[in-house]
């Protein structure tokens, strides 16, 4: 006994009320799977530029030492014959303070060597003449140009001088943008030896080296090339990978994005009861239609598959309007000025989304499983009313 | 055998006992009256004959088949096979023109539609209906619905035709036509005609009768 789904569409959806509650209930649905997709594309957007903007300025992988400094020698040079290595820079970072016409900032300044900072961050750091490169965040906050000086101050390490700070002009060679807003705005970069001869440090001191590994296929292989470099070293070293100094951030957007998603399951609960409306009114409106087809021998199994059927198309549809929906706001996002972020609230100045499939699994599936909830609860509705029962109520 | 066999059939909705042991046989071809008053119970044995709802206790064999036991989908092809269906209300679907109505246990039931087509415009043209067959419902009358609705009912063959008060919405001079154009259709293809009615002038327009009254038969 078999009614082709077309045909018996046409006697369910007759009427133009019908149609539009229909479309009502689509575009709803549509709608609240795009909010979560766009925010989980959001989530994932803000991860993937922090990480690949992360990588821009600290190299694949960040080498520190247990005891605060170490010295470039012929043990740390080793390194470099690990087969996984392909560059290191050696850098020497300190914290000061940032001084232009009365304004003062705390900074990271970073003594680096150009050359080899740049193999591995692919960096171009130009510091003529002696001078320093800030962070593009820095310059325009504190409306400096190029060519102007400024004083750095750092602490001072020697007994003598009683702790007074060590006190040193330089110019603004260039500014350098990294990507990320906190270390536009923080970091300070000039020559090593320049930085080791103003704190009056060894030549040969570092606390930090920045490491380029030979090529890789995926991100997380990072980790595993980091164990095996830790194993290598000596004890005082440590490996880090370079997304770890944002670690906390990363989790954090991770357990953030989980929890929303799950949050958002509202949206698509209240865009459910729209979905109820339209099944209520259909089974209620249309019974006449469906009690008289089972009298003529409609059997109860056509019936459900036709009411699944009904349903799949309409996750189906909304499905895929959704698809578009948000395509249509990753546009906005991208083009239009008015959803640029403030960069200081929201470290990134500007996102995109970015789904997996996983995504979009999981929020399909989700809305799958709430569609098939509903039907089978509405489904109920007609199975439990007799046919005899129906046919008196509908048409008496 | 008789075509029609009632055993005993007792059906109740909550604690209301409708049919209290009803028993009758029925020869293949009869035409049959069931006659009471309203609430008797008249209605409920007639939905319980055309697979519409099941007998609480006894059985019912239809053409040695016991119907009683059938599983839905079993029941919906007997429904859609067997039966036809005269009803009150004439329950045409607005959203269909009147072809497309009579079609529909055809289509339900896959049948070959252009012999089913064919069958079709000669009962249209009998009962005077052709330039019905285009139009929606609502464009024809009450009298033209009706026997839209007989040409469903009988457009398959059934072995029974079933009217619940087939002329309780027409006057005296359509009921009296409707009535002979049942036995007329019933008689040329052999159905079985069982009409349920309160109306006594209806009744006896049949050799046929049985009488139900609160649940049983009385005459």
């Amino acid at each position: 006994m078999k009614l082709p789904f077309f045909a018996l569409l046409k006697i369910i959806m007759e009427g133009k009320s019908s149609i539009r509650f229909l479309l009502g209930a689509i575009g709803s649905f549509a709608f609240s799977i795009a909010v979560i997709l766009c925010t989980v594309g959001l989530m994932d957007g803000f991860e993937s530029t922090l990480v690949s903007s992360l990588q821009k300025s600290s190299g694949d992988l960040i080498l520190t030492s247990r005891n605060g400094f170490f010295h470039v020698d012929e043990e740390f040079n080793k390194i470099t014959k690990a087969p996984e290595v392909k560059h290191i820079t050696p850098l020497t970072q300190v914290e000061a303070f940032f001084i232009f016409k009365g304004n003062s900032k705390g900074v990271l300044v970073k003594g680096v060597e150009e050359e080899s900072f740049k193999k591995v961050t692919n960096i171009d750091l130009q510091f003529n003449n002696g001078g320093i490169v800030i962070g593009k965040s820095l310059m325009e906050s504190l409306g400096l140009a190029i060519g102007d000086e400024v004083v750095l101050t750092f602490a001072s390490n020697s007994r003598s001088s009683q702790g007074s700070p060590i006190l040193k002009s330089f110019v603004v060679s260039s500014s350098v943008k990294h990507g990320v807003y906190e270390k536009d705005m923080r970091y300070v970069y000039l020559k090593r030896e320049t930085l080791l001869d103003t704190l009056n440090y060894n030549p040969d001191t570092a606390n930090m080296a920045l490491i380029k590994v030979n090529k890789i296929k995926k991100i997380d292989e990072l980790k595993a090339i980091a164990f095996d470099l830790q194993t290598e070293l000596p004890d005082k070293y440590r490996i880090e990978t370079f997304w770890d100094e944002f670690k906390v951030l990363l989790d954090a957007v991770e357990i953030e994005k989980m929890s929303i998603t799950l949050v958002l399951q509202m949206i698509v609960v209240v865009a459910i009861f729209n979905i109820i409306a339209f099944i209520i009114f259909i089974s209620e409106k249309k019974s006449q239609e469906l009690f008289l087809l089972r009298a003529l021998g409609l059997n109860l199994k056509t019936l459900v598959k036709f009411w699944y059927q009904l349903l799949l198309s309409v996750w189906l549809i909304s499905s895929l309007i959704s698809i578009g929906l948000t395509y249509i706001f990753n546009y906005l996002l991208t083009s239009l000025p008015i959803f640029q972020l403030p960069g200081d609230i929201y470290v990134l100045s500007r996102l995109s989304i970015d789904l997996t499939p996983v995504d979009f699994v999981i929020v399909f599936g989700l809305a799958l499983v709430w569609i098939f909830i509903i039907g089978f609860i509405s489904l109920g509705r007609l199975k439990n009313k007799t046919l005899l029962h129906g046919l008196r109520q509908e048409f008496s | 055998m008789s075509f029609i066999e009632v055993k005993n059939v007792f059906k109740s909705y909550g604690s209301t006992e409708v049919l209290r042991g009803i028993s009758f046989n029925i020869e293949a071809g009869a035409q049959c009256a069931i006659q009471g008053m309203s609430g008797s119970g008249k209605s409920t044995l007639l939905y319980i004959l055309g697979g519409l709802d099941q007998a609480g206790r006894g059985e019912v064999v239809i053409d040695g088949k016991n119907i009683s036991s059938l599983n839905d989908e079993a029941l919906a092809k007997f429904r859609n096979k067997s039966v036809g269906f005269v009803f009150q209300f004439h329950f045409l679907l607005p959203s269909l023109n009147c072809m497309d109505n009579i079609l529909l246990p055809a289509k339900l039931g896959n049948f070959p539609i252009k012999d089913i087509k064919k069958r079709v415009h000669e009962f249209a043209e009998t009962l005077g209906v052709s330039h019905c067959l285009n139009k929606f419902p609502f464009e024809i009358s009450g009298g033209e619905q009706q026997r839209i609705n007989i040409i469903r009912a009988t457009s398959l063959k059934p072995g029974i035709l079933l009217c619940d008060e087939p002329t309780g919405n027409l006057d005296s001079k359509n009921s009296q036509k409707v009535v002979e154009l049942l036995k007329d259709i019933s008689s040329k293809l052999g159905t079985t005609l069982l009409v349920v009615t309160h109306d006594t002038v209806v009744a006896n327009k049949f050799t046929q009768k049985i009488t139900i009254e609160d649940g049983q038969i009385i005459s």
